[in-house]
């Protein structure tokens, strides 16, 4: 088990919660989809995860130790096992592909040939080996998204928690996107996916998590839960 | 951290001071001046420091007499000085060579004396104590003897000395006070922007698990470089124009001690570049804490 919840609530300020008692256990190497309306929760869930924010109540345990209280260096560790994607990309405007990129390995301090080996290793893989020269702005969406999961991936992550990713694509580049996403999933990395778009949930038939309203409704192998 | 990262962090303040070059000019000239003055005011103290040492080093007391004084009343002071506590030699100094010491002192017998008229000195007898701490007290006791007109010793100057030299250090730390926070304030102002303009790429660097320290470092680092080319600036303007001063000063107050640069070049480089690294650091650790929270 990579990831269980246990009864975790969370509420922003006040109102009503943003989650409520949440209970799941997800297995490693799993593709997970977090679906629902908006406001459902399930950004909430994906900032809990890689702890942007920490739950009011309940136990968060991220390969078998709890994430609620973590010192700088735990939260480091934590971090770095931990690769994240948003719908709006947040690439570095002023750097190339290949920075953008090599920051991620820069950040957690690799040595200069291992990332000079291995960012166009892994932007071949993404298929956009030619743009490690291009800025994010010279890109279409779907190769700027592929440069923002180059970079989530690089430093070998267990897990990736992607918010949206294909939230801003049209479906055809979404589909080259959730290949790319099998494809990392196939090869170990445990994939937890918030998004809407139901074509995709109903085409990839993976376990899907669905929320209402900060509750956790359905969670079930198959399409669209709700 | 490991060491060898630094060759990433590195680069990262001289991009900054590129990026904000005007904020980054304003800041090292602040900090410039603020070394500047503090500088002045350091070598200030150790000259006037050395001037009261001089003198309080000094354990001559000058009793003089009066005018109306006998042989007898000389000879009786004289034993009556020599009875003191802390007196080590009392000699006698004849109103002649008073004179003789003041020329030989100032020079120009001739336009002395025309001066002067006739020699207007008493008769004296000069005191040596055995410790300066006893002037003082000998200086007061020798006042209240019969036919003395007047006692004179190096103590009053020390004591003026020392009042000037305390008003001066007050005025100097309370203008150094405000000079130094203002640099800080300027660094942080810089280092602010640094933060606002690398919004992002903080925000990467702690999505993906960059140690604190590594995302520090570049900020402190900037602020110390800030720090030290102010203190370069500071340092270059003082070495180049001490001994000037001091050739002049020499030239018109003679009767002064001067600390020469080559005695004190090292620790006042020493403070200075370390004064402006420190307040530098410190101007970036004011907006790390606000933006650099974990
Ligand atoms: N920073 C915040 N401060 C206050 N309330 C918030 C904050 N972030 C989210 N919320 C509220 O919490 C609830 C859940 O928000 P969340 O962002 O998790 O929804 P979501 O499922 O991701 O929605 P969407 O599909 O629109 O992204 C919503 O009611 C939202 O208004
Ligand atoms: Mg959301």
């Amino acid at each position: 088990m990579i990831i269980q919840m246990t009864n975790v609530c969370k509420k922003y300020e006040k109102g009503k919660a943003a989650l409520n008692d949440i209970n799941i256990e997800i297995q490693k190497g799993e593709f997970i989809f977090l679906t629902g309306q908006s406001g459902a929760g399930k950004s909430t869930m994906i900032k809990l995860l890689f702890r942007e924010i920490l739950p009011d109540e309940g136990q968060i345990f991220v390969a078998n130790r709890s994430i609620n209280r973590l010192n700088n260096v735990e939260v480091v560790r934590l971090r770095r096992n931990t690769g994240v994607v948003f719908q709006d990309f947040r690439l570095m405007e002023t750097k190339t592909v290949f920075e953008n990129v090599a920051f991620a390995m820069k950040a957690i301090e690799e040595p200069w040939f291992l990332i000079k080996r291995r960012v166009p290793e892994v932007l071949e893989k993404m298929g956009i080996g030619d743009k490690a020269d291009s800025f994010p702005r010279q890109l279409s969406g779907g190769e700027q998204q592929r440069v923002a999961l180059a970079r989530a991936v690089i430093n070998r992550p267990m897990i990736i928690l992607a918010d949206e990713p294909t939230g801003n694509l049209d479906p055809d580049t979404s589909d080259d996107l959730m290949n790319i996403f099998s494809q990392i999933n196939a090869e170990g990395t445990t994939i937890i996916m918030a998004t809407h778009d139901k074509r995709i949930v109903n085409e990839k038939r993976k376990r899907v998590l669905a929320l209402k309203g900060g509750e956790l409704v359905g969670d079930a192998v198959g399409g669209w839960l709700l | 951290m490991k060491a060898s990262s630094f060759r990433y962090i590195f680069p990262e303040p001289f991009n900054s001071l590129k990026r904000n070059s005007w904020m980054s000019v304003a800041a090292i000239v602040t900090m410039a001046i603020t070394l500047l003055l503090c500088g002045v005011f350091w070598l200030l103290v150790m000259n006037i420091n050395a001037n009261a040492t001089m003198m309080e080093s000094q354990v001559e007391v000058k009793v003089f007499l009066a005018d109306d004084a006998t042989e007898a009343d000389s000879i009786s002071l004289k034993t009556n000085l020599e009875s003191l506590a802390g007196v080590a030699s009392v000699t006698f100094v004849s109103k002649e060579e008073g004179l003789d010491t003041l020329i030989a002192r100032f020079g120009d017998k001739d336009r002395i004396l025309a001066a002067l008229g006739s020699n207007p000195l008493p008769d004296s007898y000069t005191v040596t104590a055995t410790e300066p701490e006893d002037v003082v007290q000998i200086a007061e006791a020798a006042e209240t003897m019969d036919k003395v007109q007047a006692v004179r010793y190096g103590q009053g100057t020390v004591e003026n000395l020392f009042a000037t030299l305390n008003w001066i250090r007050t005025i100097g730390v309370g203008i150094m006070v405000l000079l130094s926070v203002s640099a800080v304030l300027l660094i942080s102002m810089t280092i602010r922007m640094t933060v606002i303009a690398r919004r992002e790429e903080i925000r990467v660097m702690k999505y993906v698990g960059a140690s604190n320290w590594f995302i520090r470092w570049p900020f402190l680092l900037e602020g110390m470089f800030i720090g030290f080319l102010g203190a370069l600036i500071a340092l270059a303007i003082v070495l180049f124009s001490y001994d000037k001063l001091i050739d002049y000063m020499v030239q018109n107050l003679i009767f002064l001690t001067y600390i020469s640069l080559k005695d004190v070049i090292f620790q006042t480089s020493a403070v200075m570049l370390f004064g402006g690294i420190v307040l530098g650091a410190l101007g970036s650790i004011i907006p790390m804490r606000r933006f650099l929270k974990a």
